[in-house]
Parts: structure tokens; C-alpha cells; sequence
């Protein structure tokens, strides 16, 4: 397990080469590829989202593809269509843009609701149907997908079905000033890009995964983890809250952060750490919520007050709180 | 506490007594126990003040009037020494008054050694507003409660205790004006049919209207290209809660006005009325509104309203709201107040409305009441008035404050 959990440690290095200044962002990004999660990655325009997603692929050897979704992308440029031959005597397949490992979904809330959900299926399954006939995409299989909270006009926000698949929704955010700098000093004549190395293998990154859902997870942990996923159900502001999904997304985070941090179990920090990542975008809140200025993050970081979490002895002494990444 | 200590040290007098009388060395030893004993438990409690953690935190931030708001204070004790007693005081206050006195709640506590307790307490408001919460104080006591260290809590919870509203059953716009002011304002999202506005240019498309073909722009481009005219955003409804009153210590009438204009605004919401909702804001010193199409403007008026919160001082919505919306014209401006004054009559007949409804907010059983002092004592302002609201054509209704409900379902507007 050492080695491997070196190797993703290597990896975050490598990204952090390109992505200045957002070690706990890339760690999560990481975290949700070995829990074979999706991410959102909503922020404003110029702040390294696309340059995250190539320095992973580079620094994972994944084969990537990059779509920008505008309004008039097709379903068929996502997950392909049948071709008739020359010959005219058959159909051959010509694959869309999500047959690769790492998927760049670039402003996914620009297109149409019909390419939108042309992603539902191969999100959830790995599988896309065209014309009946059903195909296995190459493992493993992310999708990051971006988005833009400024200019909504001509947008079309992802529906919740669609968001509840993105393991997690995270937010780069503008860097602060001594990364500033040290961007401004990396950019003078070369792509930090270029200075990205693999250091795994596709390989690699399967294993990772299996060994990420081999980690062990105490009984009061699912506890911790279903009360405070009820406890954004039974909220009178929340309209809707955590799905099943949502739960299940939750658990393999903090078992993937248990893995980076070099634990095979989980402790109760791991789930708190990811929580408001996991659920945030899971949450419809109440019109009511506007009064009091109420804000999903607000009422997260309540349900993290409330919901008191159980104490993990590990060999009689309590579980050690710290992330090695 | 002051009892604990005077037991201990008749106590210690006691033992030291013991010790002389007896001068055993056993004795000599009870009475050096007895001595050090109050030294260690103050050691032990300044460490415990030390580690101990204390913070409060709420899920409900928003509660009806007369709903419990749910507080829990949680202590996390992480050393080896149990806690027997902590007493917390728990402070809390409604910013709608600002000068009434603060309410106290003081409870206890005990915690385990290497744990954390959950203490939940539940409150109540009585009025609507904000309730700002906090820990006044924590006091952690020693095993024999001789000695006491205090600790002070930072930062406070707020919550919204909202007021009451009800949809009307009664349609109170029925077979008032249908008419429809020109607009100035035009919809971002949706096109409609206001020609004075080009919403949007795009390609023809089967079954548009010949009609909205731009011609000119059709043989530049060497293709149909249809016009799409703007949508205006109508809001020919106004509601105005005039906040202003003689003193805070009078919680009863702000809330009585709030669920006033708030319950006629809701009602209009939910029959598809869009109108403007406008306060004064204290705060900036001008007039708010906000126009209420749906459900999340009507919380988004609330805040606003709650945020900005009753005034003491003298001031003229309707002119303040003139000022700021002078080319503004509306069928119906609804003025809520509980103070009616010569002034404020003058101010709404500038704005440019075809209907003008006082509603007037009264604690009194009489049908019209006037609270302001100076028009009670002088009967001829009375009748000033009385006069100028004939000659005006403002309409002026009375509702009660203790029964807004039927009050309002009882208005006649049409």
C-alpha cells in the first residue's frame, strides 16, 4: 500500500507544479479519481481548471479528451454515432468525445439539455448506447467537468440528476499572493505543462482504485456518515437533501482520503474533510432560506457542529486526526 | 459558592484543631490534606478552563413566530479529568427591540472525561424579527464547587423569527382596474410583444409573424430575420409598511403591521399579482423595494425588512419613496402604517396611482383611532384630516392589530 500511496502523493506533486497555490484542491480532485468519482469544477473563468485536468491526464498517462460544450454540440459528439460505409452495406461506429480516460467536460452548463444528459448514462455505468448497441468505455473513466457561476444568460444549469453524479463540486478559487507571484515567475518563457512527468501508470491508477475500496470502514463511521446525511433531509430549510448516492459518494471519498493519508480505515476527520465538498451541490434550499441570508455552506458547517462524531481507538489510543498529504 | 468556601474553611479550622489538640502524626497529616486539597482541585480546574471547548450552533436559522428554536451548546471535554459542573448562560434578544431588556437562561452541565456533551436547550420568541443568541458566560467548577473560573464564549447565532402572514381567501383586487401602466422596466430572460423593445434578433422560423420580419436586416444578411420584441415587467401594485414608531418597547404593533402588509403581499404572490413591496430603509436612508413575483422574492422582502427593522424617527415614506420612484404610476398603492399624520396623506397623493388605500394598524376598538398625539389633542387636525381624505379619494381602513386575519379578509377595496 506504501508504494502506491507514494505514487499518488507523486502525483499531487506533479500537478501542484502547474496548479500553484491549491494542494488541498488537487488532493481532492485526486481523492474523488481513486473513489471512481466525477467532478464539477465550477469557477470563474482564468483560474487553472482546464490546466488541472491536463496536468492529471499527463501526470497519470490517461488519454484525455477535451469538448467544448457550446449550444450547438450534439449528443453524437459525446458518445458517437453509426457511420454508414462506403460500401453501403453496414453501419461503423465512430466514437464521441467520452471514449478516453480522463473526459474534459469545458463548460457543460453552455450547452442543451439533450448533450447534457447525453452524459448520464456513461457517468453512471461506464457504458454508452448508441442505436441500441451498448459499449464499455476504457477504464478508468473520469469526467471533470467545468462550469461558470458568471454570466448565466444563455446557460442552462445542470439538472439535479445530472449534478448527483458529480461525486463532488469543487471551486479552485482565485490564488493568494505569494502563488500569484510565483505563477507570474513560472509563466515568463515556458508552459509549467511541459515540466509535468508521468508518474504512473493507467495501470496504476486501477489498482489504486481497487486497493481505495478496500479500506476499512467501522461500523459507527457508516453511522456518522447516514446522521449527517439525515440531518440535511430533516432540515426545515433544505428542500432537497442528500440522496443515497450522495451517502455512498461520501463513504468512498473518506476512503480515498483514508488511502492518501496512508490509513487502511477510515476515521471520522476523513468525512468531515470532504462532507461539504460531497454534498453541497446534492441541496436545494427553501425559498425561506433568504431570509437570514442562509447559504448551503452555512447550514453544512451546522450539520458538522451538530452531528458529534464517534471517537475511533485504534490499538486503545484515539485514531490519529492528521492527513499526511 | 460563598457557602461551599466558608463550609471548607470551617472545615480546615476543624482539622487544624484535630491536629493541635491531638498532635499525632496522622492528624498532621489529615489537616495537610485538607490544606493542599483546595490548592490541587484549583490546579486541576485551571487545566481543565484550559483544554475545555465550548461552542454553540443551531441547524434553524429560520422559525415561525411561537416555534421553538432549537440551540445546542456543545462542550468538548478533552482531558482526563471529568467536568461535574459547568453552568452556561445562555443570552438572547430580538433586534426588533432594541431597548427591551435581554433574556437570560442559565442551565448545567456536567461532562465525562475525554468526551464531548450535547446540551440542547429550545427557546421561544414571542415576536417577529431577528433573535441574536449567544453565550453570555461559562462557569466551570471544581469537584467541591469552592472555586470557579469563567469563561467567555465568542460570537452569537442568529435566527429569523418570521411573522405570521395567510393568503386571503377573499380576492381583494377582484373588478378593481385592469388596466396596465406602460412599463420601463423589460424582462432579461423572456421576449414578448412591446414593440417599443427589440428583445432578440434570430433567423425565421415556420409560423412567425410577417409582421416581425426586419427587412432591412433580411436582405443585408440575404435571409429572414425575425425580431423579437421585449416583455415589459408590469407591476402596477405597490405595498408600502411604513415602520415607524413612537418607541421600541412596542413589539406588538411591528409585528401587527408585518403580518399586515406581508399577508397582503402573499396573497397577491399566490394569485399571480406581481406587485413591489417598499420599505424605508434606516439604514441607507432611502426607500427599498423589491418586486415580488414569486416566493423567493417575498423571503428575499422579509430579510430586507428584518435587516433594516423599525425606526423611531420621524420619517415620510410616501415622499421618500416619491423621491427615489418619481415617474413610477401604479392602479393600486397600498400604504400600511399605524400612524397617520397630515403629511403623510399629502406625500401619497404625489404618487401617481389610480387607487390609494391607507390600512391603518390600530390598537384601539373604535373604527378609526388616530395614535398620533398631536391630532388626538387638537380636534380640528382631526378634522383636517377627516376632510382631506373625503377631498383626496383616498380610501383609509382600519384594521384591527389584535385580529389582522379578519380585519383584512373583511376590507372592502372593491
Amino acid at each position: 500500500m506504501d508504494v502506491y500511496n507514494e505514487k499518488a502523493i507523486q502525483i499531487i506533486n506533479e500537478v501542484n507544479k502547474v496548479v500553484i497555490g491549491k494542494r488541498d484542491i488537487i488532493c481532492k480532485v485526486l481523492t474523488a479519481i481513486l473513489a471512481k468519482g466525477h467532478i464539477l469544477l465550477e469557477d470563474n473563468p482564468g483560474v487553472g481548471k482546464t490546466t488541472m485536468a491536463l496536468a492529471f491526464s499527463k501526470a497519470m498517462a490517461l488519454k484525455y479528451n477535451r469538448l467544448q460544450f457550446t449550444p450547438d454540440v450534439l449528443p453524437t459528439d459525446v458518445v458517437g454515432f453509426h457511420l454508414l460505409t462506403r460500401e453501403g452495406q453496414s453501419y461503423q461506429y465512430k466514437p464521441g468525445a467520452v471514449m478516453c480516460n480522463l473526459f474534459l467536460a469545458d463548460e457543460i452548463n453552455r450547452t442543451s439539455s439533450k448533450t447534457q444528459s447525453a452524459l448520464l448514462e456513461v457517468m453512471e455505468e461506464g457504458k454508452v448506447t448508441v442505436d441500441s448497441v451498448t459499449r464499455d468505455v476504457p477504464k478508468p473513466f473520469i469526467v471533470m467537468a467545468t462550469q461558470n457561476p458568471i454570466g448565466s444568460i444563455g446557460t442552462q444549469m445542470l439538472p439535479e440528476s445530472q449534478l448527483d453524479r458529480f461525486m463532488v463540486r469543487l471551486s479552485i478559487g482565485y490564488p493568494d499572493l505569494r502563488s500569484e507571484i510565483g505563477i507570474l515567475k513560472e509563466r515568463q518563457n515556458s508552459n509549467p505543462l511541459d515540466r509535468v512527468v508521468k508518474v504512473v501508470e493507467r495501470d496504476d491508477i486501477l489498482q489504486m482504485q481497487n486497493m481505495v475500496e478496500d479500506v476499512y470502514v467501522h461500523d459507527t463511521i457508516y453511522e456518522y456518515i447516514t446522521l449527517l446525511v439525515q440531518q440535511t433531509r430533516d432540515n426545515s430549510l433544505i428542500e432537497l437533501g442528500v440522496s443515497p448516492r450522495g451517502s455512498i459518494a461520501l463513504m468512498n471519498m473518506a476512503k480515498a482520503l483514508a488511502f492518501l493519508s496512508g490509513r487502511d480505515y477510515v476515521i471520522p476527520n476523513d468525512v468531515r474533510y470532504i462532507f461539504k465538498d460531497v454534498a453541497a451541490h446534492r441541496i436545494i434550499l427553501k425559498p425561506k432560506a433568504r431570509v437570514n441570508n442562509i447559504t448551503v455552506d452555512n447550514l453544512l458547517d451546522d450539520i458538522l457542529k451538530i452531528v458529534r462524531p464517534p471517537k475511533i481507538l485504534v490499538r486503545g489510543k484515539e485514531a490519529d486526526y492528521g492527513f499526511r498529504y | 459558592m460563598l457557602q461551599n468556601k466558608l463550609k471548607y474553611i470551617s472545615i480546615i479550622i476543624f482539622a487544624g484543631f484535630l491536629a493541635v489538640l491531638y498532635n499525632d502524626y496522622y492528624m498532621g497529616i489529615l489537616f495537610l490534606a485538607v490544606v493542599v486539597c483546595p490548592l490541587v482541585l484549583f490546579a486541576v480546574l485551571t487545566y481543565i478552563y484550559m483544554r475545555l471547548s465550548i461552542e454553540t450552533a443551531s441547524v434553524v436559522h429560520v422559525v415561525n413566530k411561537g416555534e421553538a428554536i432549537p440551540i445546542s451548546v456543545q462542550i468538548h471535554n478533552p482531558t482526563v479529568f471529568p467536568v461535574e459542573f459547568i453552568s452556561i448562560t445562555v443570552r438572547f434578544r430580538n433586534s426588533f427591540s432594541a431597548n427591551l431588556k435581554e433574556n437570560r437562561q442559565v442551565f448545567y452541565v456536567s461532562v465525562d472525561s475525554r468526551s464531548a456533551t450535547n446540551a440542547t436547550f429550545n427557546l421561544k420568541s414571542e415576536y417577529a424579527g431577528y433573535v441574536i443568541i449567544s453565550i453570555s458566560n461559562v462557569r466551570v467548577f471544581d469537584y467541591l464547587k469552592i472555586f470557579s473560573l469563567k469563561k467567555k464564549i465568542p460570537g452569537e447565532i442568529k435566527v429569523a423569527v418570521l411573522p405570521n402572514y395567510y393568503e386571503l381567501t377573499e380576492d381583494l383586487l377582484k373588478d378593481r382596474l385592469k388596466m396596465q401602466f406602460e412599463s420601463d422596466y423589460y424582462s432579461d430572460t423572456k421576449s414578448g410583444d412591446d414593440p417599443s423593445e427589440v428583445f432578440a434578433i434570430r433567423e425565421y422560423r415556420e409560423g412567425d409573424r410577417p409582421q416581425r420580419i426586419h427587412w432591412k436586416l433580411s436582405l443585408k444578411q440575404d435571409q429572414l430575420m425575425i425580431k423579437e420584441f421585449s416583455e415589459p415587467l408590469n407591476c402596477s401594485v405597490v405595498i408600502m409598511i411604513d415602520m415607524g414608531i413612537s418607541g421600541y418597547g412596542e413589539p406588538d404593533i411591528i409585528d401587527s403591521l408585518l403580518e399586515c402588509a406581508l399577508s397582503l403581499s402573499y396573497s397577491f404572490m399566490m394569485k399571480g399579482q406581481i406587485h413591489y413591496f417598499a420599505w424605508y430603509d434606516s439604514i441607507q436612508g432611502s426607500a427599498r423595494r423589491i418586486r415580488i413575483a414569486s416566493e423567493k422574492d417575498f423571503f428575499e422582502a422579509i430579510d430586507g425588512l428584518f435587516s433594516c427593522g423599525p425606526y423611531v424617527q420621524d420619517v415620510n415614506l410616501a415622499a421618500v419613496y416619491f423621491a427615489e420612484y418619481p415617474n413610477d404610476q401604479y392602479t393600486d398603492l397600498f400604504f400600511v402604517t399605524d400612524i397617520i399624520s397630515d403629511v403623510k396623506m399629502d406625500s401619497l397623493i404625489w404618487i401617481k396611482a389610480a387607487g390609494r388605500q391607507i390600512i391603518y394598524v390600530n390598537n384601539e376598538n373604535h373604527s378609526i383611532g388616530f395614535r398620533h398625539k398631536e391630532i388626538q389633542r387638537n380636534l380640528s387636525d382631526y378634522e383636517k384630516l377627516s376632510a382631506k381624505i373625503t377631498k383626496t379619494g383616498i380610501s383609509l381602513f382600519s384594521v384591527n392589530a389584535s385580529d389582522i386575519k379578519s380585519g383584512l379578509e373583511s376590507l372592502k377595496f372593491n
